[in-house]
């Protein structure tokens, strides 16, 4: 029964992680630039097609498919941002979020055609497949490894905001854009890094979900960003906090519902979803209105 | 002369249908019968998003609470089309209180959130519902039993008998929409889609007029799966999809989200184009995408919009080109 | 003529550590034009945003027309009777000036929800927009944007829509801010004949101390939260505690 609960533990941790990595470029670039980018799964999606690209051309090497992978999802993350997203700030919020939309209609077709349609089944990693005996049944190394990661880039960029000027500056922005301007703060190339590292967080955690997710689809964006949205609305949109905890307890929501209640696993996230909406509009960790 | 312009519009549209159905081939029947249905599910949706500013991408889940809920009146209760498209039409509705609730509350972005995320949910239930719902094969067979009414009978197992059904709810539907434009109800919801500050202290509910207009445009929804069940004698799961709920939205921003008839050109205008993109790639979303794309940076007034603003049509009081507060 | 309209008891509201609202009891009769007034900060802002019902006091209470109003919605607080205009200009931008006042005068009378049948057939609420079109000024602008309107008569076309919703106690938040001189009096002279015809009751905030003095019957001082002078123009010239305050800060007329 313990080894169940445990099991059951680590793998909703290690969901809840991985919803994390997702969530937290998405969840950074609108509490920055308040922009909802619909196109974050997608950039997941990207990260994780070209990672697995770069494993089958240039000699199985995981680490460095998830070191070019982001970046080169990164570059088209800035041509999004600096020459289309820009131009639409001052509009009203729908048109903002349908430009997003509009990118990913063209990268999901643009994944079709250069990989096809099918799934592509996710290589292992040398030095972190296979599993790990935990109490008596076996669990995934990699899984282990996801569950490290991901209170690591929490901490990370809880030290780059809070510690450095640069985090500073972006946390000034995002609080008060005129203000920041008025103090030097070049605001429009500021939003334009912070949608980049955004986007390089999603491409990440595609990078990463490479030998997590079992296949690779076109359609795996889509899944991703609903837990994102999930995860954001409960933990309170733009907090990063409310995001690390909120993939949390999805996680673990998500995986106790799977191995006890499976038909309507689902379910359990949006039953709290609405919980949340009715009782803590705002999220847990978000600001009240 | 102007004056007339739409009056005269609506008269030449409604002889081109007419005429399409008597002489139109099959394939032209068929093709015209989805562009009147993707017309009803967008006249309802800009109702929402041109009128009252809200953008919701959770619509489709309306639109397969219309069509499963025809289909599974058809199989269980009874299968008069009109009751069952009724049938379909109220469980729309149902749904879209419930789940507008939930959703009108709260701040456009959040609204766009979650009814991207509640209607994935109903997107999963009628997936996962296979006792009920068929899964993923949907629901299959639903005929088009003949209409009695007293002593005649009209059969719609042929397309073309069944167009002129779709084409009276087509009518009957662009005629409701004209006229909740031009009612109080369509004045208050400019006014929360200019200032939805403001409305509140103009003594209007801010919560009970969105959710009025989400409902309104979830039954035109339902309204709109029903009759796609019936054309189609099934239903899909996928009709229930977030990328279905962008349909209505591309639709009415192609045709322009600040007229009237704009979602009945966009209609029109995206299922020709994409039967001829599809004859050559499969890749229809790439392309649309790059329209949504262009429609957003440069043309947001949309092809009717656009085309009003070249003939000089001076813009009615709160007619067109308002844009979303753009 | 000396009726209650208005009373709070202890509202006491603040924003982290600083106390905008300590405690305030007030008083308002109907038909006693009052004005609120104070140096920056004072609290005057919050006042009429807890009065009107943007935002929530901490504690206290607020009686409209003898009745428990403190967490009513704000759409209901109109409906009763109490509304506000804004310092901003907060209007309709794309609608015509007429369908700005409208849409108030619609809900006032309850004609809002109507979805089938046209607007041109409210004559009853038209006319009545209409009227108080031209009470404020704006006529001859009936038709135009009101994004396309002059500053100034933004400003009369914000306090049209107040007046649309047919109050009984109205809060003009400095309504004459950015006005040129022809403009305020325009202003002044249409609040005083629609007092003078007893259905609407007005406190002013204001900072034009020519307004201030020419318009009110009453005067009311708030400092950092408290009332610290209330009466008329002469009690508020000759209060020492008010020259203190605003010493450096205002000219007195």
């Amino acid at each position: 029964m313990l080894q169940s609960i445990v099991h059951v533990c680590l793998a909703g941790l290690s969901i809840g992680m991985f919803i994390w990595l997702v969530a937290s470029g998405l969840t950074l670039i609108f509490g920055v630039l308040k922009v909802l980018n619909f196109a974050h799964g997608t950039f997941y999606m990207l990260g994780a097609y070209l990672c697995y690209w770069i494993l089958g051309r240039m000699g199985e090497n995981f680490w460095l498919g998830l070191i070019i992978g982001p970046l080169v999802v990164c570059a088209v993350g800035f041509v999004i941002e600096r020459f289309f997203l820009r131009h639409v700030y001052h509009l009203a919020l729908p048109y903002q979020l349908l430009l997003t939309f509009a990118f990913v209609l063209i990268f999901d077709d643009a994944v079709k055609i250069l990989w096809g349609a099918g799934s592509l089944g996710s290589p292992s990693v040398p030095g972190l497949s296979g599993s790990i005996s935990i109490l008596g049944r076996n669990f995934p190394t990699y899984s282990l490894f996801i569950i490290a990661v991901g209170p690591f880039v929490a901490i990370a960029m809880w030290a780059f905001l809070e510690k450095t000027w640069w985090g500073k500056i972006i946390r000034a922005s995002s609080s008060d854009r005129d203000m920041a301007a008025a103090l030097g703060a070049r605001v429009p190339a500021l939003f334009t890094a912070v949608f980049v590292i955004g986007t390089w967080l999603g491409a990440l955690g595609g990078g990463l979900a490479v030998p997590y997710v079992g296949l690779l689809t076109p359609g795996m964006g889509e899944a991703i960003i609903i837990d994102a949205f999930v995860v954001a609305v409960i933990g309170g949109l733009g907090s990063l906090k409310g995001a690390f905890f909120g993939a949390l307890i999805i996680g673990l929501l998500s995986s106790f519902g799977t191995r006890f209640i499976p038909t309507f696993d689902m379910f359990l996230t949006f039953i709290l979803m609405a919980a949340v909406l009715l009782w803590r509009p705002q999220g847990f960790f978000g600001e009240a209105k | 002369m102007r004056r007339y312009a739409l009056p005269i519009l609506a008269c030449l549209l409604l002889a081109v249908l007419v005429l399409v159905g008597i002489l139109g081939s099959r394939f032209t029947v068929y093709i015209t019968m989805r562009v009147m249905i993707l017309a009803i599910f967008a006249l309802g949706y800009n109702l929402l998003l041109g009128r009252t500013g809200l953008l919701s991408f959770g619509h489709a889940a309306f639109y397969a609470g219309g069509s499963y809920g025809a289909a599974l009146f058809f199989i269980h209760v009874h299968r008069h089309p009109v009751l069952c498209i009724a049938a379909g039409i109220v469980l729309a509705i149902v749904l879209s209180v419930i789940i507008g609730f939930f959703c009108v509350r709260h701040t456009e972005i959040y609204f766009a959130m979650l009814t991207l995320a509640f209607g994935m949910m109903v997107f999963s239930l009628i997936w996962n519902l296979r006792e009920i719902t068929g899964g993923d094969d949907g629901l299959v067979g639903i005929a088009r039993a003949p209409i009695s009414l007293w002593l005649i009978s009209i059969p719609l197992a042929k397309p073309a008998h069944y167009y002129f059904l779709v084409l009276a709810f087509f009518l009957i539907s662009v005629g409701l929409v004209y006229a909740i434009r031009q009612s109080p109800l369509g004045l208050i919801l400019s006014g929360i889609r200019e200032n939805d500050k403001r409305i509140e202290f103009a003594g209007i509910s801010l919560k009970n007029y969105r959710l009025a207009a989400f409902v309104i445009s979830g039954g035109f929804a339902g309204l709109a799966g029903a009759l796609g069940t019936f054309l189609n004698s099934n239903t899909t799961p996928f009709s229930a999809h977030w990328t279905h709920s962008a349909e209505p939205v591309l639709v009415s921003l192609i045709g322009g989200i600040q007229t009237f008839l704009g979602p009945v050109a966009g209609s029109l205008i995206y299922i020709v184009l994409r039967e001829i993109i599809e004859r050559f790639t499969q890749n229809w979303m790439l392309w649309f995408g790059i329209i949504l794309l262009i429609i957003i940076m440069g043309f947001r007034g949309g092809i009717v919009g656009s085309i009003a603003a070249t003939l000089g049509f001076k813009s009615r009081p709160a007619a067109q080109n308002e844009g979303l507060p753009a | 003529m000396s009726r209650l309209i208005l009373e709070t008891r202890a509202l006491r509201k603040a924003f982290g550590r600083v106390l905008v609202a300590n405690g305030l009891d007030l008083a308002l009769e109907e038909g006693v034009i009052t004005s609120v007034i104070g140096p920056n900060g004072a609290g005057k802002s919050t006042l009429i945003n807890m009065l009107s019902g943007l935002i929530a006091p901490d504690s206290g209470d607020i009686f409209f027309l003898g009745q428990q109003i403190t967490r009513l919605p704000i759409h209901r607080r109109v409906k009763m009777g109490l509304c506000r205009s804004f310092q901003v200009v907060n209007v309709f931008p794309e609608l015509t000036a007429f369908e700005n006042i409208e849409i108030p005068v619609l809900a006032a009378h309850g004609r809002a929800a109507r979805l089938l049948s046209p607007l041109r057939g409210e004559t009853v609420a038209r006319e009545e927009a209409g009227a108080i079109l031209s009470r404020v000024g704006l006529s001859h602008a009936a038709d135009s944007k009101a994004n396309a309107l002059s500053h100034g008569d933004q400003r009369l076309l914000e306090i049209g829509i107040a007046l649309g919703a047919r109050p009984r106690l109205l809060f003009l938040d400095e309504p004459t801010a950015g006005m040129n001189p022809v403009e305020r009096i325009k202003i002044l002279e249409g609040i005083k004949r629609i007092s003078t015809e007893g259905k609407t009751t007005f406190v002013i905030v204001e900072h034009d101390m020519d307004v201030v003095f020419s318009l009110s019957d009453r005067i009311i001082v708030l400092h950092h939260g408290d009332i610290i002078a209330d009466g008329t123009k002469d009690d508020i010239r000759s209060s020492s505690k008010v020259r203190e305050v605003y010493l450096g800060d205002e000219v007195e007329e």
